[in-house]
């Protein structure tokens, strides 16, 4: 990578942070709009997205982000609360930057529509906003500054030159490097409006090709009502604070018609070099316009953090499984044990702490909150609601949910699927059909986060119809993927739904809801070893729980021996293991060997068969049965001996052995030996599979 | 082929010899990351014989071939001379059992020959020249196709297949 390519992939990164911080912050703001500093927050991130595009150049998006900015500035200054249409226009606006990125990032010439129809109703509302603003951003600015204006009288001369200045302070402040600052003193003489001019021509035209625009009109002159003419201009002097891209020629020409001594404009120099008296309070302003970061909220102070790419992680992480098996071996080393002094003795105890210390710590650098994710579900739960037209009460629960990074990556668009499948198929289709059900109108999303037995739980709830146990059987029989005469519990039933091929546009219409692509979904959260629980109570709705292991890198396991060899079972798909006695055991001629387990017909599957290993134990009453879930139904796998429950990290065994299906990986145990891992998805016979 | 003393401009390459019974084979230095002792293998089921299991370096998992069921030579009993040699191949390490290591030695580019079509136990294709050194004749082993990395499995598949 060169340089510049590093660079920008930096961009690329942080922009996708800033775009990806946006969307979850527009939607907390949605909720609730009062909250400057999250509106200033705001304001940042697309600050340094601006800075950053227009650096790249990614003209088309620093321009979006440009009046986005502005009107994020104007609110921001204002303190003017934001209309409901209004902030529906921001929400558009963090998409269309999300759209643009995307644009930008591939190069792709054509921009989305909204892109221009966004950036109209932008520049729009700004104008309408600095039309209507004069009064508004008076008082405002008098608020902002209300230590000073109290000092003062109303209608005073006094008062308006303090005005103005305050006027030129604060446009100082929103004083960005392109924009310059003109006071623009207007004095047209009485007959003015003879000469077919008057004072809101020229406002008018100011208004069009400035940014910000105050006025200040001195009344003083004007004539009471008897001696009033109205052919007569009677205001003496109207005074102009415009902020602007135009050069000071081009703000000239406008009052080309004029008399000279009619008009006069000083061009503002930027807030640094201002008198001395408005010095401090011009340097905070500028301070706060310039270095957007260290913002007034002292109170979240950002954290200091490192980027640290997470292959240097995973390396980090494989030295301290070394480190924690080299440790046990020293301290079970039965030599060393034997050794009967306690100074040795003292280190080898502190060597272990010290190796279960950091073997902790090394674990939670990969961890973070489910928060981010969460607050991204929050934008998804409100599109959802608003195009399927349906009132949804978002629960969120267990936020601080540590999970391992590269699950939360690949978390995101299964949970995305499971809401909207939850809300658009899950609740009832309208309210009334809610009100008959005897529940609330507005339908209920729980989305929660939590720990079970060594498990994390991601759940999503929906208090809708729940599923039809019958209607899913019965397509599921005319799909072909289960024979009619099948035994199905509750939630192997439920889990139908997620079998390729169950879903399809026909499917989802017919049934009580539940469709797209939940094989997708099904696969990828298989892929973080995880698995999906579906559990429904028709008429009160349906619980989708993902439950997957705490992290990645290690699994809770099952050591089993089969023969010499040791193997492991993942914790999560044990059903329960035992032993069978014999006339539970039945051989089906053709069909194999089964196990009948309090009224189910389990298939038992020989470890020792399918790797072909030669054991002494022959009959499966002599042996164990482990009974394990897997995607085609419960298999009861069959070995020599259980040896115990451990945690292990999961290593690959490498390319040249990834293709054997059984085995999904390797684990080092305590004693330096290695024990593979199986996949109990792959272990059904083969006679069973051509059977299909 | 040239016998005399090297010249300036000849080339020198550095081999790891190793001996699978009485022949001499060698391997690219480069490609050699490090030799250990013969230690112990989980065997891992579904592949060919050759492929005896996975072996924990340092808490690597690693696969290892046992090179004389590779080159359909009978096995052998390990003892204190049986060594695995690890090699890089396409970024990942694989042992190599062999009967023992013998030295590393400088084989000058003009001492290689093209490999002979017969008289070796193993199949040509593994050999990438022939060199004399001395006495002895030392077969250049061609790693990559000693053990593409598909091939293990993509071998057991086949067997399957016409198994069934």
């Amino acid at each position: 990578m060169t340089k510049q390519e590093q660079v920008k992939a930096i961009f690329i990164e942080e922009a996708g942070e800033i775009v990806e911080k946006l969307d979850v912050d527009i939607i907390r703001f949605e909720e609730n709009s009062n909250d400057f500093n999250l509106l200033n927050e705001i304001f940042r991130g697309v600050h340094t997205l601006k800075g950053n595009a227009n650096a790249f150049g990614f003209t088309r998006l620093g321009e979006f982000v440009h009046h986005f900015e502005d009107l994020l500035d104007y609110y921001r200054s204002t303190k003017e609360s934001i209309e409901a249409n209004n902030l529906e226009l921001f929400v558009e606006s963090v998409d269309v930057v999300k759209e643009v990125m995307g644009c930008e990032l591939n190069a792709i010439e054509q921009l989305p529509q909204s892109y221009t129809e966004c950036l109209e109703k932008i520049k729009r509302l700004l104008a309408l906003k600095k039309n209507i603003s004069k009064p508004m951003t008076e008082q405002n600015s008098v608020a902002e500054l209300n230590d000073l204006a109290s000092e003062f009288g109303l209608s005073s001369l006094e008062n308006e030159e303090n005005d103005i200045e305050k006027s030129i302070k604060f446009h100082q402040a929103l004083q960005t490097d392109e924009l310059n600052l003109y006071k623009i003193d207007l004095n047209l003489d009485i007959d003015c409006y003879k000469r077919g001019f008057d004072y809101f021509i020229f406002l008018k035209i100011l208004s069009e090709r400035t940014n910000f625009l105050e006025s200040f009109f001195d009344m003083k002159n004007v004539k009471t009502i008897s001696e009033f003419k109205s052919d007569e201009n009677g205001i003496a002097n109207v005074t102009v604070v415009v902020l602007t891209l135009q050069r000071r020629e081009d703000i000239e020409e406008i009052f080309e018609f004029l008399f000279e001594h009619e008009f006069h404009i000083t061009q503002i120099e930027p807030a640094v070099i201002k008198k001395a008296d408005i010095k401090i309070e011009a340097a905070l302003s500028t301070a706060f316009q310039t270095a957007p970061s260290p913002a007034p909220s002292n109170a979240n102070a950002p954290k200091s953090t490192i980027r640290i790419d997470t292959i240097k992680l995973d390396e980090l992480f494989d030295s301290v499984g070394e480190l924690v098996i080299t440790q046990n071996f020293i301290a079970q080393n039965e030599k060393i044990r034997s050794i009967e002094d306690e100074a040795i003795n003292r280190t080898i105890e502190t060597l272990s702490k010290i190796t279960k210390k950091i073997q902790d710590r090394v674990m939670s650098l990969r961890m973070i909150a489910i928060k981010d994710t969460f607050e991204k579900m929050k934008r998804v739960v409100r599109d959802t609601s608003k195009k399927t037209l349906k009132e949804v009460h978002l629960i969120v629960q267990g936020e601080d949910t540590e999970i391992d990074k590269t699950m939360i990556d690949s978390l995101s668009d299964p949970l995305i699927h499971i809401i909207r499948n939850a809300i658009d198929h899950g609740l009832e289709s309208n309210s009334d059909e809610r009100l008959r059900a005897g529940k609330n109108a507005e339908g209920v999303i729980a989305l929660r986060a939590f720990h079970k037995s060594g498990n994390i739980v991601i759940s999503v709830s929906d208090d809708g119809r729940g599923i039809n146990k019958e209607r899913v059987l019965q397509k599921a029989i005319e799909r072909g993927i289960i024979n009619e005469n099948e035994n199905l519990t509750d939630s192997q039933i439920f889990s139908l739904i997620m079998q390729p091929g169950f879903s399809t546009a026909e499917a989802v219409s017919d049934l009580s809801g539940r469709g797209v692509g939940l094989d997708v979904v099904k696969t990828s959260i298989e892929k973080l070893r995880g698995k999906i629980e579906i559990d429904s109570d028709e008429g009160c709705g349906t619980t989708f729980s993902i439950v997957l292991p705490l992290t990645l890198a290690i699994i809770d396991g099952m050591l089993v021996r089969t023969a010499d060899e040791i193997y492991i079972i993942p914790t999560l798909s044990v059903v329960e293991s035992f032993r069978p006695e014999k006339e539970i055991v039945h051989i089906i001629k053709g069909r194999g060997e089964f196990v009948n387990l309090r009224g189910e017909c389990i298939p038992i599957i020989r470890l020792s068969t399918v790797f072909d290993i030669k054991t002494q134990k022959m009959e499966a009453w002599e042996s164990i049965l482990v009974c394990v879930e897997t995607e085609g139904g419960r298999i009861a796998v069959m070995i020599d001996e259980l040896l115990g429950r451990q945690q292990v990290v999961i290593k690959t065994l490498g390319k040249s052995l990834a293709k054997i299906k059984e085995i999904s990986g390797g684990a080092i145990l305590g004693n330096g030996d290695i024990a593979l891992i199986l996949n109990v998805d792959e272990l059904r016979p083969l006679n069973e599979i051509s059977h299909v | 082929m040239s016998t005399e003393p090297n010249t300036s401009q000849s080339k020198k390459a550095r081999y790891l010899t190793f001996f699978l019974g009485d022949e001499q084979y060698g391997i690219a230095i480069e490609r050699v990351k490090e030799i250990i002792a013969m230690m112990k293998i989980t065997a891992v089921p579904k592949t060919p014989q050759f492929m005896r299991g996975v072996i924990n370096l340092r808490g690597s998992i690693i696969p290892v071939v046992d090179t004389r069921l590779r080159f359909a030579m009978p096995s052998r009993e390990a003892d204190m001379h049986t060594a695995i040699i690890i090699v890089e191949i396409d970024k990942i390490n694989i042992g190599f059992i062999v009967d023992h290591v013998e030295e590393v030695a400088s084989i000058d580019e003009s001492n290689l020959s093209e490999p002979p079509k017969f008289g070796s136990y193993i199949d040509t294709d593994f050999i990438s020249a022939v060199a004399q050194m001395g006495e002895n004749v030392v077969m250049i082993l061609d790693v990559l196709k000693l053990f593409e990395a598909d091939e293990i499995v993509d071998l057991e598949q086949i067997q399957n297949l016409i198994e069934d």
